[in-house]
Parts: structure tokens; sequence; C-alpha cells
């Protein structure tokens, strides 16, 4: 399978960069529905995804993915450009593209998602702790930072603690914790699938032999451990002792 | 495994052997509350029977009856008549 990257070269490639007049008429039509110039459009600026995608592409991140959701960023900006304020398309779009591909990054890491602009704030703060750090020799106080960036001392503390990286349990450094999954038993079939497969075997077995019991070795069985064939057969299984006491007297 | 002659099982909704008699005499077939637990005892022989010929193992006639009776073995049979 071509991977999304590859694709999107070869459409750079058919695509050569647009001049100012042919990006202004372009976005023009597009603005007055030409689904052709749209395409156009966005086609002919895939290299500026790919050039952004680049520059937030972590390890843990798909790269595909990455462009495949920062491509919705350039859609955003083809629908919203106005050309008439005489902006450079990419000056424009390069803001959707990125706000598009750190919304992709912020729902992909970490366990528990939290909101971009608190991961936004959280990258500010850590910067602003290391440039104060940096200055001073020493690391600076909450209050201190939070009046740097113009923040109140709850908010601060509350998106350091909602952006605090979280260790799993399962972790091999936290050897001391005990994992829920070793709590409680796994008892489905997918935990031990041959005893599974025994107990099936067995079941289909039973099943078959109990078809050599005849119609009537089978009512008496049937009444002896109360088991109904049909809930509504009353006479047969009585409800009540009452009920059974009545119908036997009856 | 000691041999019994009643098995003693968990019956929630279950009758006794004598009232089962009753109701089978009044549906056509005449019997009394012995004959009842002989077919019972019968009806499960036949299954511990089949079951074990299935396996390829042979067992002696007072062994399958001895299964057959089993409260273990009654208790399986009924859970999966009852369809769990």
């Amino acid at each position: 399978m071509t991977s999304l990257n590859s694709q999107f070269s070869e459409i750079i490639k058919s695509n050569p960069l647009l001049t100012r007049k042919q990006e202004f008429d372009l976005s023009t039509k597009a603005k007055k529905g030409d689904l052709k110039a749209r395409q156009k459009l966005i086609e002919s600026n895939y290299r500026l995804v790919i050039s952004i995608a680049k520059k937030y592409h972590r390890q843990n991140i798909d790269f595909d993915d990455l462009l495949q959701e920062s491509s919705t960023g350039l859609l955003k900006a083809v629908d919203r450009f106005d050309p008439d304020l005489g902006h450079k398309f990419s000056t424009y779009a390069c803001w959707w593209i990125k706000q598009a591909a750190l919304q992709f990054i912020n729902e992909q890491t970490g366990s528990i998602k939290v909101p971009t602009h608190s991961r936004m704030l959280y990258s500010k703060i850590k910067n602003r702790v290391k440039e104060i750090e940096r200055q001073n020799g020493k690391k600076p106080s909450i209050s201190q930072v939070a009046d740097d960036l113009g923040e109140s001392v709850k908010k601060i503390k509350y998106t350091i603690k909602a952006n605090s990286p979280t260790v799993s349990y399962d972790n091999d450094a936290n050897k001391d914790a005990v994992s829920i999954k070793d709590r409680i038993a796994d008892n489905s079939d997918f935990s031990n699938p041959h005893d599974a497969l025994e107990k099936a075997e067995l079941f289909s077995l039973i099943k078959k032999n109990l078809k050599l019991l005849t119609p009537k070795e089978e009512k008496i069985i049937r009444l002896r451990f109360g088991i109904e064939e049909n809930e509504n057969d009353v006479e047969n299984f009585p409800v009540t002792e009452e009920m059974k006491e009545y119908l036997l007297n009856a | 495994m000691p041999s019994k002659k009643y098995v003693t099982t968990n019956i929630e909704n279950g009758m006794d052997y004598r009232s089962i008699a009753e109701i089978m005499t009044r549906s056509g077939d005449k019997m009394n509350h012995s004959t009842v637990r002989n077919i019972i005892t019968r009806g499960f022989c036949k299954v511990v029977k089949g079951i074990s010929e299935d396996y390829g193992l042979k067992y002696s006639d007072n062994k399958i009856k001895a299964i057959a009776q089993s409260p273990e073995f009654q208790e399986s049979i009924i859970q999966i008549m009852k369809g769990k």
C-alpha cells in the first residue's frame, strides 16, 4: 500500500507552486463555489502541509496520520480564506494547519485527554520556568510564573497538575504496584482456549446424548428438577406449593 | 464414590417422587414413586453410557450407575438442560 506521504509527493510533483495572481484567481473562484479551483488550491498547497507536519512529527506519532490531520487544517483554510484582504494564502493557511496538527498531537499524547489550551499553557509555563531558572539560577515560585504569564496561581497549579505525566501501574519501573489486571481473574474463554474447547466439546457430547432420553424420561427428569420446557406449563411446573397442592387434589 | 440410594440435589422448583408419580398417573402413565426414581436413574445412565462411549471408554454397569447417581453429574446435566 502506498503511504500517504508518497501520495502527497505525487500530487506535489504535478502541482507546481502558484503565483500570487493564480492564487488570487483560484481562491476567488473557490469562494464562489468552483470545486475544481478549490481542488487545485488544495493540491498546490500540500507541500506546506508536509513541511509543517515534519516540524511537529514526534516518535510516537504516525506520520501519515499527522499528515492527514494537518490536511484538514488546509481544507479549513481554503474554505475560510478571503483573497480580497490581500494576504498570501500560505500565511493564512499555516495557522490552520498548525492548529490541526497540534490538536491531533494533543489527542494522541498521554492516556488522559487534556484540552489543547491547557496543554499550550503548560508548555508556556515550562518555557517560562526554564527561562527564569537560566536568568536567576534558581527555580521560580508558582506565583512568580503566574504573574509573568498573567494567569492566576490557581490556574497555574491546576494546569501543572492536569498535564503531569501519568505512570501506568503496569510500567516495569513501578514494581511495587499491583496492577488491576492482576487483581481481576480472567475467566473468559480467551484466557484458556484449550479448556474452553474441551468444555465446548463435552457440552456438545452431553447435549447429543440427552437426545437418548425417551419423552417420558425427559418429562420425569424435568419435573424432578424443576426444568421448565415451557414457562406457561403450570400444570406440570406449578409455581407455588399451594398451586402444587391444588393440582394434586384436583 | 459412596453409593446412595437417593440423590440429594439442591432442587429449586423440583418435585418429590410421589408428586411426580401422581402427575404421571393422571396423564395416563400409571406409576409409583419408586418407578419414578428408577426412570430418572435409567435416564441418567443412558446419558453416562452415551458420553463414555463417545470418549471410547467402557464402564461397567455399576460404574455407570454410580456416575449417573452422583449429585455432581446430575447437577451438570440439569444446568445444560436449563440451557445455562
